[in-house]
């Protein structure tokens, strides 16, 4: 088989997956699971394939004549790679969350087809080799989250969809043009040269900057485009992880980096004060998410406000530049995902075991379900950047690279963020360890037997709190997220400062 | 021989750590309970096998770790891990039965973890990682027993803590990155763990609520954690000077205010917090003065660091016979709080006459200033035998309270460290040689003050409850200022109304700023958002580019 082949592999298995399970009969669960998880771990393993072949100096490409002149490109560099692995790893232990999860719900076929479709677009997104490859899978990921974001049918539910929609679609057609105007002054822009761009930078090439920054920055939930993610917690908790930690908000994210490192470059953003912008809105996007996260009692709103401050390091990361911050946003891509599905499953199993929502109402909730709450503390935790949790290594590194390339003002912000961040997780892990449980605050659908709740619902969280926990732990080996991102930070043209 | 080393280094944190967790598994509980002492043996094996001056490194671990062996902290290694194991031993029987024991078990350890790990890692990120784990499970110990006071006091140990964490991480990211600039940050982070005047509120708070060996540990071994954060990573050249003054300034302060505070104190833990606070001081004062005088900085740290052996194996002795006397200990405990009470007001041929000692002899040659440096030290010796002098005051057993036989863990291992107490001084090096120089100098001269001060605590001893002087300081002093928080420190009933004016409009104003951000993100909510935020993107850029030419 040709190595060209695989980059359109990694995208067809689940786009193929998907298709196939939207004619699976609602009561054929176990097709479906097989299904489910035959794709999810057949794409684990071509992206453990990849990831030797990448180490080994293989290249990936495929090309295909789509318009006159225009290409539709996936390639497989180390920074696709990043994303990659990070979703199919995620991908396959949402899915094992998802079937426990939904178990005896209805319109099983189409939550998981439309699943798949988006992890679908999210490799594309990953593996897109120029800008309009990037956006055509962009706009489909848009379109397949939506069904999801909706599923439950209530009219909460049903409101969120059209907020989500009325943003996400608003942002791609805002991303289009700036696609559009900056392509009409430098030609096609492939990721892997960058765009041809004129050596003073003009109106045109400034405002394309400003419409893609505006429409990545709606995914990537940078403030004040980030109203729609604190709706979106309406969502079954497997959607909430996918939303925050795989998929969509990680590709606005990764949409920042490509932006910033592929198509103008570092050295010419800061010429014309690009950077500069992006700083701005990262630091106020880290500091407003983490205020308005404090006074939410809504377990899953408070941590989606927690979202928004915490992809914002990644983008904080780009915007202060140097090889160091480089690193740490990059390795934050990771190590935010880890971490944030892991809460995100803690609060899933809260809210399916014990009916548990509000934050008011998790007294004593670790005697119940202490390994629910272990990994909730692990992640809570890492947010917070209390080491040996990942959150502590892309921590320190944005803070010496801030350090390195005198931005100390920003070392100002990720100590103020930490303790903002403190101040409304330990909260919750005071109330869930340390209070007595009160009487009729929940409803225990637990069944008796020796484990807390639904094996299925259990070993994701444990999965993705343990590696969490062992990338930060052991970040100074060959194989963790951080040797990874300094890989592709090398890769990026820092290798050399 | 390499790997040994680093095996041993690595365990020494790593095997705390993992006992601990094993106590979240019910059924190793009980193990964990009965060989509470047992995990901070690797850190007594580093601290008598390794060579002075050993190191290793694991670059697979954290940020790529360096530990190292310095010589001149090995003698703290052994005295605090000897604490730790004893402390250890000591919970087995003191904490016997009681519920919620596991939970105990497990904050003890990670913070052993912590605090005998910090003794070793010689890189910022390590030393970060295991004075965070320290500072965040001692929470656990001061919260454990779950009363009001003890809810109130860890309230308050976290926000200080996790205000010295993160000025901590920015201070020691500057170390990182060779910056000296954020120096100041690390200061503040360790002198929160220190206790140094006015950052010490939390102490006398958090230290007696804990169960008596938790605060064993946090008195002895852990409040050192500053001490030697700031033996490794000293001020920068040019600023060691002014640094230097303001540690003596803030140490020479504290080691009086706070043994004045202390003598009002009713309960015995209490008492023992502040002659911690008060005995930090001292050191804090020396360590500060050795950073001011290049000259004499050898010999000065060598003497800060006897003085932390002497004061951690004393005030582990002292907290542990108190946790003797409340489980029904008799004469024997009795005998113990005198001597170890005896050996803290510095009695000679002890461990306090040898510390002293150490520390007057490079003071002595302070080219300016040695005379009041000399004053200071006798009246902060006068200081704490009246402290001494007032603990057994308050420490003595009542009658009514029923004495049986004591849980015989806590016995011995009360008995080891006092042992370890008289002993230590006697065959170790510096502070046999400080023991050498005390006794020189004739019986009358040493034992002046210490006669003095029993005659001036003497009349003290009929009053048990009342402070000799007015009513009693509220532990947390200074927070009883406040009027936030004076209704937590729990001095006098809530003051709550009486905030000022100016903080009333402060609060007010940042509501309404809040309040008006708030309803501005309801709206684009609703609108989609997009095209103000463009235009915000658009007016920025415009701005920048315009301004940029």
């Amino acid at each position: 088989m040709s190595p060209a082949l695989l980059p359109p592999i990694a995208v067809a298995i689940p786009l193929i997956a998907g298709l196939l399970i939207f004619h699976v009969p609602e009561e054929r669960h176990g097709l479906r699971t097989a299904l489910n998880l035959g794709a999810a771990l057949a794409k684990l393993a071509l992206v453990v394939v990849l990831l030797f072949g990448v180490v080994g100096g293989a290249t990936y490409e495929a090309a295909l004549n789509w318009l006159p002149g225009r290409d539709l490109i996936l390639r497989v560099d180390a920074l696709a790679l990043l994303f990659l692995a990070l979703s199919s790893l995620l991908w396959l232990l949402t899915t094992v969350y998802a079937i426990a999860y939904l178990e005896g719900g209805s319109h099983r076929s189409r939550f998981f087809g439309f699943f798949s479709l988006c992890v679908a677009a999210t490799a594309g997104i990953a593996l897109a080799g120029n800008l309009l490859t990037f956006l055509l899978f962009y706009e489909l990921l848009t379109l397949a989250t939506w069904p999801l974001v909706i599923h439950r049918g209530t009219a909460e539910a049903r409101r969120a969809g059209a907020v989500y929609l009325r943003y996400t679609l608003s942002g791609g057609v805002v991303l289009l043009a700036g696609i559009v105007l900056l392509e009409s002054v430098t030609g096609p822009v492939d990721f892997a040269i960058g765009a041809a761009l004129p050596a003073q930078a003009g109106p045109a090439v400034v405002i394309a900057f400003a419409l893609m920054l505006a429409g990545l920055g709606v995914k990537a939930a940078l403030v004040p485009l980030h109203g729609w993610l604190p709706r979106a917690m309406v969502a079954p908790a497997p959607v909430s992880a996918l939303l925050h930690a795989v998929a969509v908000v990680k590709a606005g994210a990764f949409g920042i980096i490509r932006l910033v490192h592929d198509v103008y470059g570092p050295a010419y953003l800061a010429a014309f004060g690009g950077l500069n912008v992006l700083m701005g809105l990262s630091v106020a996007t880290i500091l407003w998410g983490s205020w308005r996260a404090l006074s939410q009692d809504d377990l899953k709103r408070r941590l989606a406000y927690s979202t928004v401050c915490q992809v914002s390091y990644i983008a904080l990361g780009m915007a202060v530049a140097g090889p160091v911050a480089v690193v740490g946003g990059l390795v934050h891509l990771v190590h935010q995902g880890l971490m944030k599905i892991t809460l995100f499953f803690a609060a899933g199993n809260l809210a399916e075991t014990l009916e548990v929502h509000r934050i008011s109402r998790m007294d004593g909730v670790g005697q119940r379900m202490p390994l629910t709450m272990g990994v909730f503390t692990v992640g809570a935790l890492g947010m917070i950047g209390v080491p040996p949790v990942a959150g502590f290594v892309s921590k320190w590194y944005l803070g010496a690279g801030a350090i390195a390339v005198e931005h100390p003002e920003i070392l100002g912000i990720l100590v103020l963020s930490s303790l903002l961040n403190a101040a409304y997780f330990l909260p919750i892990l005071h109330r869930a360890w340390f209070r007595p449980p009160r009487a009729g605050e929940w409803r225990d659908h637990g069944r008796p037997g020796r484990l807390e709740t639904h094996w299925m619902l259990l070993l994701p969280p444990l999965i993705t709190a343990g590696t969490a926990l062992a990338a930060g732990l052991f970040a100074g080996s060959e194989v963790s997220p951080l040797s990874w991102a300094q890989r592709v930070a090398e890769a990026l043209g820092h290798g050399h400062d | 021989m390499a790997m040994i080393e680093t095996l041993i280094f690595v365990l020494i944190p790593a095997l705390p750590l993992v006992w601990g967790l094993l106590a979240l598994w019910p059924p190793a509980r009980r193990l964990v309970a009965a060989g509470g002492a047992l995990p901070a043996f690797p850190a007594l094996v580093a601290a008598a096998l390794l060579p002075a001056g050993a190191t290793a490194s694991s670059p697979w671990l954290l940020l790529g770790t360096e530990w190292v062996l310095e010589p001149g902290l090995r003698a703290l290694l052994a005295a605090s891990a000897l604490v730790w194991a004893m402390a250890g031993l000591h919970a087995r029987g003191y904490l016997a039965g009681q519920p919620g024991r596991w939970r105990f078990d497990v904050f003890f350890h990670l913070a052993m973890a912590g605090n005998l790990g910090l003794l070793v890692a010689a890189d910022p990120a390590a030393f970060y990682t295991l004075f965070a784990l320290m500072s965040l499970a001692s929470y656990g110990l001061v919260v454990h027993t779950g009363t009001e006071a003890a809810r109130r006091a860890g309230r308050i140990y976290l926000i200080m803590a996790l205000i010295g964490e993160v000025a901590l991480l920015a201070g020691l990211l500057g170390v990182a990155t060779g910056q000296p600039a954020f120096w100041p940050a690390l200061a503040l982070g360790l002198a929160i763990k220190a206790g140094v005047i006015p950052l010490h509120v939390w102490l006398p708070l958090a230290h007696p609520v804990a169960p008596v060996p938790a605060s064993a540990v946090l008195s002895a071994a852990m409040i050192k954690a500053g001490l030697v954060g700031w033996l490794r990573f000293p001020p920068p050249a040019g600023e060691a000077e002014f640094w230097g003054m303001v540690l003596v300034s803030l140490g020479a302060v504290g080691a009086l205010a706070a043994a004045g505070v202390g003598l009002t104190q009713r309960r015995p833990k209490e008492v023992l917090a502040y002659s911690s606070v008060s005995q930090m001081g001292v050191m804090v004062a020396a360590l500060g003065a050795a950073w001011t005088q290049p000259g004499l900085a050898v010999p000065l740290q060598a003497a800060v660091i006897a003085y932390a052996v002497h004061h951690a194996l004393t005030k582990g002795t002292l907290f542990l016979v108190v946790g003797w006397l409340d489980r029904g200990g008799g004469m024997v405990a009795r005998a113990v709080l005198v001597v170890s009470a005896l050996v803290m007001a510095g009695l000679p041929v002890t461990g306090g006459a040898a510390a002293k000692a150490l520390l007057k002899e490079p003071l002595a040659r302070l080219p300016e200033g040695a005379g009041l440096a000399a004053a200071l030290l006798t009246v902060s010796a006068l200081a704490t035998t009246t402290l001494m002098v007032r603990l057994w005051v308050v420490a003595r057993p009542r009658r009514e309270r029923a004495t049986g036989p004591a849980p015989r863990s806590v016995a011995v291992a009360t008995m080891a460290v006092a042992l370890a107490m008289l002993v230590v001084p006697l065959v170790w090096g510096p502070l046999a040689g400080g023991m050498a120089a005390s006794v020189g100098k004739g019986l009358l001269e040493t034992t002046a003050p210490l006669l003095l001060a029993v005659v001036l605590g003497a009349w003290l001893f009929r009053l048990r409850g009342e402070a000799p002087w007015g009513p009693a300081v509220p532990p947390g002093d200074l927070l009883a200022l406040s009027p936030q928080w004076r209704f937590r420190v729990g001095a006098r009933g809530p003051q709550a109304g009486r905030a000022s004016r100016a903080r009333r409009w402060i609060s007010q104003a940042a509501a309404m700023v809040s309040g008006g951000l708030r309803r501005t993100e309801a709206r684009m909510a609703a609108w989609g958002g997009l095209g103000l935020a463009l235009g915000v993107v658009l007016l920025l850029l415009t701005a920048v580019a315009v301004t940029g030419r």
